[in-house]
């Protein structure tokens, strides 16, 4: 599938274009498009709709999070309603302060956002020394920019999984402590974690099932769904974390049908679910593709 | 020893058999409050935090920076379902142990503290951003830009005797005034919320209520106030920002 970056920023008019213009990649399979749209997410829904042929993207949005624009999770949230079942191919990450990869500067030399407004260009690593230049813009009359940097980016950003287990795994957590188990009450345990209704989508998306009545889960919660993680470790060639990783599903699911993990005694099972998931964490934080 | 077991956040509530537990031991379970706070005082953590805005705030090393300050012997105590945590100030939710009491006395005071990293935000790094920011963005950008022209205004008014009218011009003759004076409460009032997962709620009410005052439609006279003393009671609160900011900010400091 094609890649689009939509990066909503305090871009310099010359940079992002009067009328929005992208810059592209000699592949032309990736598009990058700057906007400055303060605290209208609507607005930015639109502006994706009206890509031609959007729907052939998968596309990743960066809201800035600091003044003036102050997007928040939320916010996101109210993009991917706005972007209906479409949203299955979209993902949005708040940054900003200048923290993160999605920058250019000393700690990260393969970004894509500059200073002052513009597109990645020098910097200086000390007062003493030259600036260092990106090869980023490769051609700004014709509006041609680095693969290398945009797919630094993207891979970066566009899978986030031990962000979402690690999200998810604090939402039950927080939810399920307060429930004291006793014998059958497998209804009641599942209904006290259904009180928190963004958990109950994150936590069958997870498991890859609808919820009752066969409704498709909140757009917020589509990126809760594993398949793209396990054909990411697949491709990379980790077999250990794929299997991990439909472990966990298969216990999610049993969950959410029998109120147990794996069929352990009930007491255990906010412990058990719990410690599945962040041991998974740690693995996938721990991972190192290049060591196989 | 204590006989108060402070719960943090203060609308955790917590299982019947904890708190059959604490009772059983003597303890009394109340929600946090720095008011009653003492030197000694037992303070049971469940982090990280969530906040409204939907972050998780890990704020663990600022609880101890403040705590090593003002009551270096109070006990902070981690709680949640981590199995393998070899901590002695780690409390496992599964189950209470049989000897609370024990657990209690044989726990770490705060000064010589090991918590476990629990993966949130650390909130040391969010004062850093709020207080810094990128490219001149940071709080203190927007605060000094801000506290500068007023103080500018009420020497024109005090000092050249210019008419109130004519300040009232300079004051609106720059955008970036009153921007300075809305990102400075914008940046306030989301990075609050976090260090709110923090212990000294006292200090955050009494810059938050500045920073409000601040942001009162500012370039506004009202009748039975005079610019003059607009402008002075806004120097005042400049002050206590300022201050109040110097006494925080060591808490938030990496060891």
């Amino acid at each position: 599938m094609k890649k689009l970056i939509l990066i909503v920023w305090g871009w310099d008019e010359s940079v992002s274009g009067k009328e929005l213009k992208p810059w592209l990649t000699n592949e032309t399979a990736s598009a990058l498009w700057l906007a400055n749209i303060k605290d209208d997410i609507k607005k930015i829904a639109s502006i994706i709709t009206s890509i031609k042929s959007w729907h052939e993207y998968q596309i990743l949005i960066f809201l800035h999070e600091t003044e003036p624009h102050s997007y928040r999770r939320h916010d996101q949230e109210k993009l991917y309603q706005s972007l209906g079942s479409a949203a299955v191919n979209v993902r949005s990450r708040l940054f900003g302060a200048g923290k993160g990869s999605v920058y250019f500067g000393k700690n990260c030399r393969n970004g894509i956002i500059g200073m002052n407004g513009r597109l990645a260009e020098t910097y200086q690593e000390d007062p003493l020394s030259d600036d260092v230049r990106a090869e980023f813009i490769l051609d700004e009359d014709r509006r041609i920019i680095s693969q290398k940097h945009f797919d630094y980016v993207w891979n970066a950003y566009w899978h986030q999984p031990s962000e979402v287990i690690f999200r998810m795994a604090e939402r039950f957590n927080r939810q399920a402590r307060g429930f004291q188990r006793k014998e059958n009450d497998t209804e009641h345990f599942l209904g006290h974690l259904a009180q928190d209704t963004t958990l109950w989508h994150q936590l069958h998306s997870f498991a890859g099932i609808s919820l009752d009545g066969g409704s498709p889960v909140d757009t917020a919660a589509l990126e809760y769904n594993l398949d793209a993680y396990i054909a990411q470790f697949s491709e990379s060639g980790s077999a250990e974390l794929v299997d991990e990783l439909e472990n966990a599903r298969s216990g999610i699911k049993n969950l959410l049908q029998t109120g147990t993990f794996e069929g352990e005694d009930q007491t255990k099972t906010v412990s058990t679910v719990y410690n599945k998931l962040f041991g998974l964490h740690d693995n996938i934080v721990g991972y190192d593709p290049t060591k196989k | 020893m204590a006989n108060s077991i402070l719960v943090f956040p203060g609308n955790e509530v917590l299982r019947q058999d904890w708190l059959s537990c604490f009772a059983n031991a003597g303890f009394r379970v109340q929600p946090y409050d720095e008011a009653i706070l003492k030197d000694g005082a037992v303070v049971l953590m469940f982090t990280p935090v969530l906040t409204v805005d939907e972050e998780w705030i890990s704020p663990e090393p600022v609880w101890k920076n403040f705590l090593k300050d003002v009551s270096p012997s109070a006990k902070l105590v981690q709680i949640g379902y981590r199995i393998g945590v070899n901590l002695p100030n780690y409390l496992h939710l599964e189950k209470p142990p049989e000897n609370i009491a024990g657990f209690i006395n044989n726990a770490e005071a705060a000064v010589e503290w090991h918590f476990r990293d629990t993966c949130g935000l650390d909130l040391r790094d969010l004062w850093s951003k709020f207080r810094d920011g990128h490219n001149k963005g940071g709080f203190m950008d927007w605060f000094i830009v801000a506290k500068r022209r007023a103080k500018i205004a009420l020497d024109k008014l005090t000092d050249e005797h210019l008419p109130a009218v004519k300040v009232l011009e300079y004051l609106n003759s720059d955008p970036d005034t009153a921007a300075a004076f809305e990102n400075m409460s914008a940046r306030w009032t989301r990075y609050v919320i976090y260090f709110n997962t923090g212990p000294f709620h006292q200090q955050l009410k009494i810059i938050s209520d500045a920073v409000n005052r601040l942001n009162d439609p500012w370039l506004i006279t009202y009748s039975d106030i005079s610019l003059q003393t607009r402008l002075e009671n806004m120097m005042k609160d400049f002050r206590t920002i300022d201050e109040v900011l110097k006494i925080i900010e060591p808490w938030f400091k990496y060891e």
